[in-house]
């Protein structure tokens, strides 16, 4: 018996399969693209290629897609998801998990493996992966590189927290002649600050902080939200399948 | 959490009148006849040039039984208006 | 049976405008309300009153004010109705529910205005409903810094009183709040033309009590580990109380309450057994705003109570009904209405207490704290509110929002992931 879990977000859709013993036998992703129709029908015959049927049930979807896919037996939100998901591949059961997603930043207190609080953004998009995205579009970049080349840049601040001000404010710094690592270390920088602030309206105490999401293979991004939080803040290979995970986990 | 289904009753009856005097009777008459009739705010694209905002929804399995009753008793209505189903919980669009 | 659209003409509203409204208000309607499986039979009377919304009741209060009777038109809790009633007058709420009205508001009000106070300048000055174009009078408070200067933009247009409402609850605020009533009932003297006397208060009193008592037992039957009756229909019959004649609410009221406990005797329910019973606090829900409790109960929750304006703030506490002389009879009033905990005043433990005591007669899973947009007094006591509800063990979630559907799918995650956590 397998368990799979697909987790289709704003930007990406994940799938997990499990098995009975919670090994992670299976892990892929792509675009989710316009249609999440379209995108779980083609994680459907992903699936049966590799020999899983969908049909035989044990499918739990989540994401803000979640209800687009039509052999899911059950629908679970991502906040619970990326809660199981990250005890999973964390192999710890009390955390603080940060998931950045494309739309959505969530922080979750987790206690024993289950929700015990958690909190997320409203409507705007500052403090997600869409305030990154924007940022590195108008920067000519992918949101990977300018992760990177953050790094390598200071002292330069964005002071607007609403997507469509800060573009302008990048724009002028573009028209000052600012380096291109130091805008992008204020578009980091105002990202970290906003998940941080979110973060901590929850009791941190000293419970692990994880990073889980699309951003979280960005290692600048843990360490700039480590330094932040003044916690260390991991991260792991398959922290961005932690929703998916926590989907086929919900499953069983 | 599982969704809940947009109703599979397929076909909606909307019984439409002149007045809402004429609604409340006929609503109070299937009561009594122990038929099942809710009253429901009539949708604008069969509301026409009437202006009485009330309606009764009837489900389809009920309708011949209303039918028959409102026959019987020559209780006053305008129309009996066959639509498919528009209500929807799951739209999330509000007023 | 009358012909809506001329009195609407008459009326001087915009029709056209108004016909918009009309045009969404029967889907949603059915979306919300409809949808819904084994509804008490009583809720008839009110998924009738909402067909015909802006046509029954106010052709109703027309026909009152050819009698010589003045419509009073109100928008908070705090202001007591009975002296209207005892001066042979009628109130109608007028608050604003929908972001239909909002635009018209943002003409004129700063953007960072709460939607309720919006979409009640709006409905006024684009006169797209009725009820605000029949008060003879609107009935103001100070409750919050948006209204107090909306309501000077209002007063342009329309004949305004403003009730000074405390912001404390000193001895002192009691007794100027007694004084405060009793100005108001000068001008509902003046107003009417007819004479507040202890005999017609009294019986005033007495009406608006009974209203509380049946709308309280409604409330009861709620607390029944089967719920007979969901959050939206609970919701729907507060709004509608609002606006209704109080004795023909009470006697509609008690009628559906006999439903409730017959069923819970027969242990009918709305709701599988093990649904995660949610209340809800904070800023009101005016008609037709029904976002919040449609998304709870379609995530596998039910709304229990509401301790909100449009909930339990309406009716508890009742009004000493022994007194004799207007003066006994203006303390009393002052005594039940300063029992309200609102957020404007300073400081507000009762609120706490209130949603503590609440939670343990409803038996809620959890509480959510909803506050509109805007609404900077009832956010910040959120702080004290979440607080408090933590150290109590009773799992909370904090949600602020307005009347738009944009953020629908946002609040269906967040309340879903709640209900998830509530386990």
């Amino acid at each position: 018996m397998y368990y799979i879990g697909i987790d289709i977000g704003s930007t990406s859709a994940k799938t997990a399969v499990l098995d009975e013993n919670k090994n992670i036998v299976e892990l892929f992703s792509q675009p989710t693209g316009w249609s999440s129709v379209d995108t779980a029908e083609s994680i459907g015959r992903t699936l049966r290629e590799k020999g899983y049927m969908v049909e035989d049930g044990g499918v739990v979807s989540t994401g803000y897609g979640r209800v687009a896919v039509p052999f899911s037996n059950k629908t679970v939100t991502e906040i619970t998801c990326h809660a199981k998901g990250a005890s999973l591949v964390f192999g710890m059961e009390d955390l603080m998990v940060i998931d950045i997603g494309g739309q959505d930043t969530k922080a979750i207190l987790v206690e024993g493996g289950l929700v015990r609080d958690f909190v997320m953004n409203d409507k705007c998009s500052a403090g997600t992966g869409r305030f990154l995205e924007v940022m590195a579009n108008t920067l000519a970049m992918r949101p990977d590189e300018l992760c990177t080349l953050a790094k390598h840049g200071g002292n330069t601040s964005i002071s607007s927290l609403c997507t469509v001000f800060a573009e302008s404010e990048v724009i002028s710094l573009i028209g000052r002649g600012e380096k291109k690592e130091n805008i992008a270390f204020g578009v980091v920088d105002s990202i970290v600050r906003k998940v941080a602030s979110q973060a901590r309206r929850l009791q941190i105490g000293d419970r692990q902080v994880v990073l889980t999401g699309g951003l979280c293979e960005c290692d600048y991004i843990c360490d700039a939200l480590s330094k932040e939080l003044n916690t260390r803040v991991i991260t792991h290979k398959k922290g961005r399948y932690a929703g998916a995970i926590g989907a086929a986990l919900s499953g069983m | 959490m599982e969704e809940i289904k947009a109703k599979t009753k397929d076909i909606n009856y909307y019984i439409l009148f002149e007045n809402y005097t004429h609604g409340l009777a006929l609503e109070k008459l299937l009561k009594e006849e122990g038929l099942r009739a809710r009253i429901a705010p009539t949708p604008r694209s069969i509301q026409g040039k009437l202006t009485c905002g009330m309606s009764l929804l009837v489900l389809e399995e009920d309708i011949e039984a209303v039918r028959e009753c409102i026959d019987r008793h020559q209780a006053k209505y305008y129309s009996i208006v066959e639509m498919e189903c528009q209500i929807n919980p799951n739209r999330n669009v509000f007023c | 049976m009358s012909d809506y659209v001329k009195m609407w003409e008459d009326l001087g509203m915009d029709l056209e405008t108004h016909d918009a409204l009309c045009q969404v208000l029967p889907t949603a309607f059915g979306d919300v309300y409809l949808s819904q499986e084994n509804r008490p039979e009583g809720m008839g009377f009110w998924d009738f009153v909402v067909s015909e919304i802006h046509g029954i009741r106010p052709s109703e209060l027309i026909e009152a004010q050819k009698n010589g009777q003045k419509v009073f038109g109100t928008f908070c809790v705090y202001v007591p109705d009975e002296v209207v009633i005892a001066a042979n007058g009628i109130v109608t709420g007028l608050c604003g529910g929908s972001q239909f009205w909002v635009p018209g508001g943002e003409k004129v009000l700063p953007k960072n205005t709460c939607p309720l106070i919006k979409a009640s300048v709006g409905a006024r000055l684009d006169r797209t409903c009725p009820f605000f174009r029949i008060a003879d009078i609107y009935v103001g408070e100070n409750t919050c810094d948006g209204k107090k200067k909306a309501y000077e933009i209002l007063a342009e247009d329309v004949p305004m009183h403003i009730m000074d409402v405390p912001q404390m609850k000193r001895p002192e605020d009691y007794d100027r709040w007694a004084h405060e009533i009793e100005l108001f009932a000068g001008v509902v003297e003046e107003q009417t033309g007819n004479k507040v006397t202890p005999e017609k208060l009294a019986e005033a009193i007495k009406i608006v009590n009974n209203k509380r008592k049946a709308l309280k037992r409604v409330y009861d039957a709620r607390k029944a580990a089967k719920l007979p009756i969901s959050g939206k229909d609970a919701l729907l019959m507060m709004q509608i109380a609002f606006f209704d004649d109080p004795v023909r609410c009470a006697e509609m009221c008690n009628k559906l309450a006999d439903e409730l406990e017959q069923r819970i005797k027969d242990g009918v329910s709305v709701f599988p057994e093990g649904t995660k019973r949610i209340m809800v606090t904070g800023t009101p829900l005016a008609i037709p705003n029904w976002k919040l409790h449609h998304i709870i109960e379609t995530s596998g929750a039910a709304v229990v109570c509401e301790e909100m304006c449009t909930g339990t703030r309406y009716f508890e506490n009742l009004v000493d009904e022994t007194q004799t002389t207007l003066e006994g009879q203006y303390k009393a009033l002052a005594d039940r209405y300063m029992k309200n905990n609102c957020a404007c005043f300073t400081p507000n433990p009762g609120r706490i207490d209130d949603i503590l005591r609440l939670a343990k007669e409803y038996n809620v899973d959890g509480i959510i704290d909803v506050n509109l947009k805007f609404c900077s007094i009832y956010d910040t006591e959120g702080f004290f509110v979440e607080r408090a509800l933590k150290e109590a063990g009773i799992p909370v979630l904090g949600i602020e929002t307005d009347y738009t559907d944009s953020d629908a799918e946002q609040l269906k995650t967040r309340v879903e992931a709640f209900v998830e956590m509530l386990g």
